[in-house]
């Protein structure tokens, strides 16, 4: 049953981190060059290339400046940084979505949209449902999960929160805490049929 | 449903991006999706080639691995009771072990561990290293973070005005 269970979490997290799948190291490359032009990232594969170079370089002399020169603009580089820290630096455009999105669910709502305008992965990661469904009181979301009803799974989860939590926090201000949780949940439902 | 066929002498090959090679038990690697599910298709004869972890990252998730395995088939004979309080005992030594294992990393050290832990599939791991970077990037705004990790925008001037726009709260 152990077994089940973590396998569909599993499951879960694997479908958002398509892109970091052992079967396409291509196209998460193809992906690096389409989201990060030259001159400042070359493609993944060079830069691990460079990297590995580089890490085995690092242990005997400092790095060699004709290297750094291109991958990244001159105010980053100082002494101190390790060329390894830069090229991990303009790699973060390169982090698959899967990797964004676990770190925007560990945030706030508010921090997911200041999130979102960074770039268009940023954007799609910070829209995905996994992330809205933690923002989501808990109670609310595990019933929308067990729920089969058509118009649960067709509403968007960040749109949900919006449409009850946000606005009663800064419409309603002091509206939640007066409901209890099952009142809340009504309410919930309530907003949601109105809007539809 | 199928359970893996894992034995506890058996050890699977690991093979690093930069071809060093790592031994890990199999009832260790069972932690990571991936491996779990190769073991699972049979497919762990010889060396298993993870080309998007390199060795220093590789060595951190097997130490986290075998951490956790540790902590997972100790003291099964125990009471109900005692049980039960060992539990709580361990889980708070974890989370000290967890938090210590995270904040001991560089930022980059951390920026590999996370996305090694997506590529191989290890929920926990992922999780903790997320957290961390999320506690870096709480509060800031999109500059800060753009600058932080260098990143540059690909949005078009009008579409991040109107991203912006749209999320004005979120900025107040």
């Amino acid at each position: 049953m152990e077994v089940a269970s973590n396998a569909s979490i599993l499951c879960r997290w694997r479908r958002l981190s398509i892109s970091a799948s052992p079967e396409e190291p291509e196209q998460s490359a193809l992906h690096a060059e389409e989201i990060n032009p030259p001159p400042l990232c070359k493609g993944l594969k060079e830069i691990q290339a460079i990297d590995r170079g580089n890490r085995k370089h690092n242990r005997d002399q400092p790095t060699s400046k004709k290297r750094r020169r291109g991958v990244v603009d001159d105010r980053d580089i100082s002494p101190k940084k390790s060329f390894s820290s830069l090229v991990v630096m303009t790699r973060m455009l390169v982090l698959p979505e899967g990797c964004i999105a676990a770190v925007i669910s560990f945030t706030t709502p508010r921090d997911a949209y200041r999130l979102a305008c960074i770039s268009t992965t940023f954007k799609s990661a910070a829209d995905s449902d996994i992330i809205w469904d933690r923002f989501l009181p808990h109670e609310y979301s595990s019933s929308l999960s067990s729920s089969s009803s058509n118009m649960w799974s067709a509403l968007w989860r960040k749109e949900l929160y919006f449409r009850t939590c946000h606005n009663l926090i800064h419409n309603g201000k002091m509206v939640i805490s007066k409901f209890g949780k099952n009142k809340f949940r009504v309410l919930c439902l309530f907003v949601c049929m109105f809007y539809d | 449903m199928s359970t893996p066929s894992v034995s506890v002498n058996r050890v699977l090959k690991l093979k690093s991006s930069d071809g060093e090679i790592f031994e890990v038990k199999q009832t260790v690697a069972v932690q990571s999706g991936v491996l779990k599910q190769m073991m699972e298709d049979g497919c762990t004869e010889g060396e298993i080639p993870l080309n998007n972890v390199d060795s220093p990252t590789l060595a951190k998730i097997i130490e986290w691995c075998n951490k956790h395995h540790d902590n997972d088939v100790e003291g099964r004979v125990l009471s109900e009771e005692r049980e039960k309080e060992k539990e709580k005992e361990k889980a708070a030594d974890m989370k000290k072990w967890e938090s210590e294992f995270i904040d001991a990393l560089n930022r980059d050290e951390i920026y590999f561990l996370l996305t090694g832990s997506n590529y191989m599939d290890i929920k926990e791991l992922l999780d903790c290293a997320a957290q961390k970077v999320a506690d870096m990037v709480k509060g800031k705004t999109p500059e800060a973070i753009r600058e932080m990790f260098n990143i540059q925008s690909d949005f078009t001037e009008e579409e991040e005005e109107a991203i912006r726009k749209e999320n004005q709260w979120a900025f107040d």
